[in-house]
């Protein structure tokens, strides 16, 4: 009988000729991609390819060559191709009486039976049978069972296993006892019952005389109180005796990281523990057991606020360490040194020197981590070189940082290679500046002229960085140290209007624009020749709509500060409103909304000011005198606390019940306005012609409030007329205006004009005549105030106003000054394509207080069982059908296809070259 | 824990990927890129072996939360970089030994291990892995016991079922033979 089933499989070698060997092998799939490596399309298409061989093969009924199409396409799922439709034929394999096969069924299965619930069910007796261990060669077998089961564990398996993975503790072979216990971990995770009812054979464990056993325990009691530390505190002793006497660095190491995450559950360990570990500290000469013992005092909240020797201790290991010529030891180190800062920065202050050093670390991650410390070390003492040192490295990173890493003590000058500074590094270093500067309202700036020349060399070198949010930064700064700082602000101003005409910055950081706008704007008293800066301002191009709201209101602060200063002839005043109102024309057609709003007012009042000019001929209106100026000066702007508002906002009562009109008043208004409207229109029609009678404005006029369709075409061309002519006027009013710039030659003062713009510095008398003059008139008013600061003679030489305290109510948000800091663009919030690593496990809320149940609850498994049969049923029919379709049209839909990105074409000679020079030779070197 | 270990060379093709905490496939290899990407920028005789900027797969939506942070450790041997994903669970420096380890034990088996050696033994990289980290946890840093045990999972044979032999001489017993007699890689390489 038995010959003669195994001749049937005889026939079917004998079918196909030449026998197995045509099948690719492993090694044969990876010939194969080397030489379809040159371009993606003909890998894919070589891969797409085996793919189909191999499902061709997965359905044979020989099994080496099902194993072999599994093996590959175990292979293939690093590049991309999905294998869970083969499932199935995997579970085959797996379940082959051959121990290699049987490797080769698990190394798949770990990779592709993780979301396959029906599958895992169906596994879970195999892997039973497997775990069953009968001596002999079954150690490899089991072995390898157990290293299956850390991957592919469910709820049910994890309950069926436990015991007999319990049992295996005991085993003669170390080799089963190490995967046993740390199969265990995972079954712990998905079935915590059986570390309460077994917890005296896992702390048994922690006895093993074997090493590898011994640490695998620790790891797993190490993990197993990361998720949930409580039911460990009552092993601290015999772990305590076990870092005492043990001499195993990775041992050591684990436990100490064990210790970490009781002691942060655990406060009492803390009197016992931290002597010892210093202890440790002093003791070990292993770097890796030095670093961990500080890693545990920190992270395992045992240095407290106030613990000074024992801070002293740990930096003054960290800053040797720091001094190390290993980069990662000075980058862990420099961690440390961060998290020992955040518990006290008084603990770090003192290391600024070395801080500062580190921040010009040849290596950028490490640089990055010290700038982190820095808030830590600065004062008003070295602040100056910090940010130097900064601002250099923003430089030199835009360029090449040849000159720097020459200067670097670490690497020989052959070896040099530039460092890619990573743009993320490049925003950290502007926004740090920002904040150690602008720390504790501005405490430990002296000199304010130099903060604003670093303001604006940042603002210069943020253009290479595709960031907006920096130049709100910026701009933000620049507006906080003109409210802040008023003793300043003429000198601000300029500054600010430096970075206005400079062409760089404002095409390419626009977003700082908005706030030297409304700098511009607001201060505008301290600007003498308002009109050129009218005209600079009109010249620019515009970024944003937001820009240009702020920029129309900035435009009347302006003019009205201008012309009210009071030595501004008349017929410059007119030119310089005719030539706002025909900046703002267009601006009042414009589709948004807040813009045309806001230019239309302009406009508006503008025009009126224009009327009452025509009239007064030598003196200025009182709507220009008065009125204009009562629109904007009214109030002294003061800081005030982030959230002041919101309080304040929430604390008014707004009676939105009593009418502003009652009926009869609304009553009687109503009768007034029909009675009015004729003489209204009137009085539209005559302001419209009047202003084209001057010639000034040109648009269309309404002939009738009501325009009837048949009109309408007319009025567009008459509308169309006015507009040429009204470019023409434009046109003429160009050549008039002597103060209209543009590129020709004759308009010769334009370039000079621009340069005044920029700064005192110029030293021509006759550019001095139109530059921007500071007025000084200010100084008598806070006069008062530079005498006080200077006769305390406190560190700071200049007045820097604190917020206004406005509302002292308890209710007050206690908003971080920077926490609106701007939204962070540029990474996706899309929460899908994250991944999570965080493994969400029972164990984290299990109550260990339960008393043990006698048995485990097994309804649920022998339900299990019932769908067991369903299922194999199930995957039965799914063979059938897989066979059947398999003459050739398979679902796309179950490949994901990946193409390969970017290959660069090299010789496969020079190829295999590369690959063949020996990994270890060169590390071995540096070992020795 | 280890979340995961890639290894891929400079042309970022990839030479081993296994994750220990489930992960999508499209996912593993948007990471592969993302890692690479990272890692290819950095200067490894000069830089730690520490990616600062995670990749934006791993960002977590709270990311000030960085304490709790997964890190990025690799190292650079030849033409390839060993790249191990790990929680806050792991030393860094232990990781570091690790690897190190990992590259002796891989130089054990095949003496003087190059990128070639392990693109056409792809399965002993597996399995010396496999024999060094289980599940995410450490199981063996000792380099002999490492390679003594991938020897001894080649070495075994079926010993309850003999079904070669009865194809002796034939083309299916010699794959078998190789497959009892090499075991393992020697069965996947050699034919």
């Amino acid at each position: 009988m038995v010959p003669y089933s195994q001749a049937a499989e005889d026939v079917k070698q004998r079918l196909r000729p030449f026998g197995i060997f045509f099948e690719k092998s492993l090694k044969d799939l990876i010939r194969g991609i080397r030489s379809h490596n040159d371009s993606p399309e003909n890998l894919d298409k070589f891969l797409q390819q085996v793919l189909s061989e191999c499902r061709d093969e997965v359905n044979s009924l020989d099994l080496n060559m099902k194993t072999n199409a599994i093996l590959k396409m175990t292979y293939l799922e690093m590049y991309g191709f999905d294998m869970s439709w083969a499932n199935f034929h995997i579970l085959e394999v797996m379940s082959s009486s051959k121990i290699q096969q049987k490797r080769v069924g698990y190394l798949a299965a770990s990779q592709s039976f993780y979301k396959d619930s029906d599958i895992l069910m169906l596994a879970t007796n195999l892997m039973r049978k497997d775990l069953k261990y009968a001596g002999g060669n079954d150690t490899v077998k089991v072995g390898i069972a157990l290293s299956g089961l850390s991957t592919i564990i469910t709820p049910s398996l994890a309950a069926n296993i436990c015991d007999d993975l319990f049992t295996m503790l005991t085993s003669t072979k170390p080799y089963i006892r190490k995967k046993a216990v740390t199969a265990l971990f995972k079954v712990f995770l998905e079935y915590p019952e059986a570390l309460r009812d077994n917890f005296d054979k896992l702390t048994a464990i922690l006895e093993d005389d074997d090493t590898s056993v011994l640490s695998a325990v620790v790891s797993v009691i190490c993990e197993l109180s990361k998720k949930n530390p409580e039911p460990f505190i009552s092993l601290s002793p015999l772990l305590y005796q076990l870092l005492i006497t043990i001499d195993n660095n990775w041992i050591i190491i684990r436990l100490l990281k064990l210790f970490t995450n009781l002691s942060k559950f655990e406060e009492k360990l803390r009197p016992k523990l931290l002597p010892k570990i210093l202890e440790l500290m002093d003791s070990t000469s292993a770097t890796s057991v030095l670093y961990e013992s500080m890693n545990c005092i920190i992270k395992g909240n045992m240095l407290e606020y106030d613990d000074y020797d024992t801070a002293l201790q740990c930096l003054e290991r960290l800053s040797t360490f720091c001094e190390s010529q290993d980069p990662n030891l000075r980058y862990i180190s420099c961690g440390l040194f961060y998290k020992i800062g955040k518990i006290n920065t008084d603990f770090i202050s003192r290391y600024d020197k070395l801080v500062i050093r580190l921040v010009s670390d040849i290596d950028v991650s490490i640089r990055s981590k010290a700038i982190e410390l820095l808030k830590g070390v600065v004062d008003d003492d070295n602040i100056k070189d910090v940010v130097t040192s900064l601002v250099e490295q923003l430089v030199d990173g835009n360029e090449t940082s040849e000159n720097m890493e020459l200067e670097t003590p670490f690497i020989d000058k052959l070896n040099v290679s530039p460092i890619y500074f990573p743009e993320e590094y490049k925003i950290k270093i502007v926004n740090t500046i920002i904040d150690i500067c602008s720390m504790d309202n501005y405490n430990n700036i002296s000199n304010f002229e130099w903060y604003n020349a670093v303001l604006v060399d940042l603002a210069v070198l943020c253009q290479d960085i595709a960031d907006e949010t920096l130049g709100i930064r910026i701009g933000l700064q620049f507006r906080d140290i003109m409210v802040r700082i008023p003793d300043l602000r003429s000198a601000t101003i300029s500054t600010v209007i430096s970075v206005i005409s400079n062409e760089d910055v404002s095409s390419q950081l626009p977003s700082v624009l908005k706030y030297c706008y409304w700098i511009v704007g607001e201060y505008s008293n301290y600007i003498d020749n308002g009109n050129d800066l009218i005209t600079l301002l009109m010249e620019k191009e515009h970024p944003d709509q937001e820009t240009k709201h702020i920029l129309v209101t900035a435009f009347m602060k302006i003019f009205s500060n201008w012309s009210n200063s009071g030595h501004v002839e008349i017929t410059t005043v007119k030119e310089t409103l005719d030539r706002l109102m025909t900046y703002l024309e267009p601006l009042s057609f414009s589709n948004d909304f807040e813009l045309q709003e806001r230019s239309v007012e302009a406009l508006e009042f503008l025009r009126l000011c224009s009327e009452a000019l025509e009239d007064q001929q030598d003196e200025l209106p009182v709507l220009l005198t008065e009125v204009l100026p009562s629109f904007y000066n009214r109030y002294e702007l003061k800081p005030i606390a982030m959230g002041t508002q919101e309080a304040l906002q929430q604390n008014i009562e707004i009676d939105l019940e009593t009418p502003f009109l009652k009926d009869e008043d609304l009553k009687l208004l109503l009768e007034e306005e029909q009675y009015n409207v004729t003489s209204d229109n009137c009085s539209i029609i005559s302001t419209d012609s009047v202003m084209s009678n001057q010639g000034k404005y040109i648009g269309y006029s309404y002939q009738d409030n009501g325009i009837d369709r048949g009109e309408a075409e007319s009025l567009q061309e008459s509308r169309n007329e006015g507009i040429k002519k009204m470019e023409l006027e434009i046109d003429e009013d160009k050549k008039l205006n002597p103060y209209y710039l543009n590129d020709e030659p004759e308009s010769g003062l334009s370039p000079k004009l621009k340069n005044n713009l920029l700064g005192e510095q110029i030293t021509s008398p006759r550019q001095n005549k139109v530059s921007i003059d500071i007025r000084t008139f200010d100084q008598t008013k806070f006069g008062l105030e530079m005498k006080k600061t200077r006769g305390k003679k406190k560190k700071n030489k200049v007045k820097v106003l604190p917020d206004e305290i406005i509302l002292e109510s308890p209710g007050t948000p206690s908003m971080d000054k920077h926490s609106i800091k701007s939204p962070r663009i540029g990474r996706p919030s899309d929460s899908e394509r994250k991944i999570s690593l965080q493994s969400k496990s029972r164990l984290e809320s299990f109550d260990f207080s339960q008393p043990s149940t006698p048995q485990t609850p097994s309804g649920a498994f022998e339900n299990g069982n019932e769908d067991l049969e369903e299922l194999r049923k199930k995957f039965a029919e799914q063979n059938f059908d897989v066979g059947i379709n398999d003459n050739g049209n398979y679902s796309d839909e179950e490949v994901v296809v990946i193409r390969k990105s970017k290959k660069k074409k090299s010789s496969s000679k020079k190829k295999s070259k590369q690959e063949e020079t020996p990994m270890l030779d060169k590390q071995k070197e540096e070992v020795n | 824990m280890i979340h995961a270990v890639l290894i891929f060379n400079k042309k970022c093709q990839p030479r081993l990927i296994k994750f220990y905490t489930p992960v999508d496939l499209p996912k593993q290899k948007l990471l592969l890129e993302q890692v690479y990407d990272l890692i290819s920028q950095r200067n490894s005789d000069l830089q730690c072996s520490f990616l600062v900027t995670p990749p934006s797969l791993l960002l977590n939506q709270d990311d000030d939360n960085s304490d709790e942070g997964i890190q990025i450790i690799y190292k650079n041997y030849a033409t390839l970089y060993f790249t191990f994903i790990v929680d806050d669970q792991e030393s860094e420096l232990a990781i570091l030994d690790l690897i190190q380890t990992f590259v002796e034990s891989l130089d054990r088996c095949f003496t003087e291990v190059s990128e070639l050696d392990l693109i056409f033994n792809w399965q002993t990289l597996e399995s010396v892995l496999e024999e060094i980290i289980q599940g995410g946890m450490v199981i063996e840093t000792n380099v002999n016991k490492i390679v003594s045990c991938v020897d001894e999972l080649n070495r075994v044979s079926e010993s309850s079922e003999s079904t070669g032999s009865m194809f002796a001489n034939s083309a299916i017993g010699n794959a078998f033979q190789a497959f009892t007699q090499r075991g393992f890689s020697g069965w996947a390489s050699g034919q």
